[in-house]
């Protein structure tokens, strides 16, 4: 089959980011202050935005990335596949996410994981009941950075489809690469992303 | 389009992504782009869904809040000085500013 590219989007760049992960882990496994530096700057930027995305809360993304921080740094110095250290670590925020979800207050005792089918029949996530809270000063600083429409509209998908969106859209993960952090076949990654796409159009458009 | 009922509509819709993704083959795409032009909502789609994936990347490329990155930055020197083996900590502090 001959595939073409051209005006479409392209998730080339997902294996030269890992390319350059593997490089700032071998430099800072050899002793390379500086490349440990940017490696672990990098982890909690990732652990950051994943965790804001998928847990919605900035307390949680603070004590996710602070999580990112100390395990990456143990993980460096023992690492023996330093390609895959980019799945490692969106595997490790996702089950640090996971947990904190797990202990917030108001949510169910019992421990669901982000594939959980918690959609309701109209497509929207049972968090969407959760009543609001007049939000903090850093929320607001949040919702400037990030944009307020879109924080909305992701928090409305499906817990399932979201991590799927925010790995593979926001992060540029390949879709490989995906799977290999969520557990899940390649084949129900593109299923998940196809269907959080639209969904996602249809919340950004107000449908 | 969101419920579209020609056929026509109904394959590009199930298509769109892979279409987006490059993941599929040349006549497909050429299928898919002579639906596009024939179909102002098909046509619409494609555009929304190209924005929404757009908007998504955006985000991943800025950089994060300044003020979150100077905590990150703040706790990456904790650890390392908490690591750093005592006589290297003195010698660092010792060496002049230039």
């Amino acid at each position: 089959m001959t595939k073409r590219s051209g005006l479409h989007l392209s998730d080339d760049g997902a294996d030269e980011k890992s390319a350059e992960y593997a490089r700032l882990v071998r430099a800072a496994a050899g002793g390379d202050r500086e490349a440990m530096e940017r490696l672990l700057l990098r982890a909690q930027e990732a652990a950051f935005r994943v965790s804001l995305l998928v847990c919605g809360h900035a307390d949680d993304a603070e004590d996710v990335m602070q999580e990112a921080l100390l395990k990456t740094y143990q993980h460096v110095g023992r690492i023996r596949e330093p390609e895959a250290f980019r799945t490692w670590l969106y595997r490790t925020v996702r089950n640090a996410c996971l947990m904190k979800r797990r202990r917030r207050v108001g949510e169910p005792a019992r421990f669901e994981s982000t594939d959980a089918g918690d959609e309701r029949e109209d497509g929207r996530s049972a968090a969407m009941d959760v009543a609001d809270q007049a939000p903090r000063p850093d929320e607001l600083a949040l919702n400037s950075w990030l944009g307020e429409r879109l924080r909305g509209a992701l928090a409305s998908l499906p817990a399932r489809y979201r991590v799927i969106v925010v790995l593979r859209e926001v992060e540029g993960l390949s879709t490989r690469e995906v799977a290999t952090v969520t557990g899940i076949s390649e084949a129900n990654v593109k299923t998940r992303l196809h269907r959080a796409r639209v969904l996602l159009k249809e919340r950004l458009e107000g449908v | 389009m969101s419920h579209p009922s020609d056929p026509k509509c109904v394959r590009l819709l199930e298509r769109v992504s892979e279409y987006l993704d490059h993941a599929l083959d040349e006549g497909t795409c050429r299928a898919i782009e002579v639906q596009a032009r024939e179909c102002p909502g098909c046509a619409a789609v494609i555009d929304g869904l190209r924005r929404t994936v757009g908007l998504c990347r955006d985000t991943g490329d800025r950089p994060v809040p300044a003020e979150v990155k100077a905590r990150a930055q703040a706790s990456i020197r904790r650890l390392l000085e908490a690591k750093e083996p005592a006589g290297r900590r003195r010698s660092r502090k010792s060496t002049p500013s230039r």
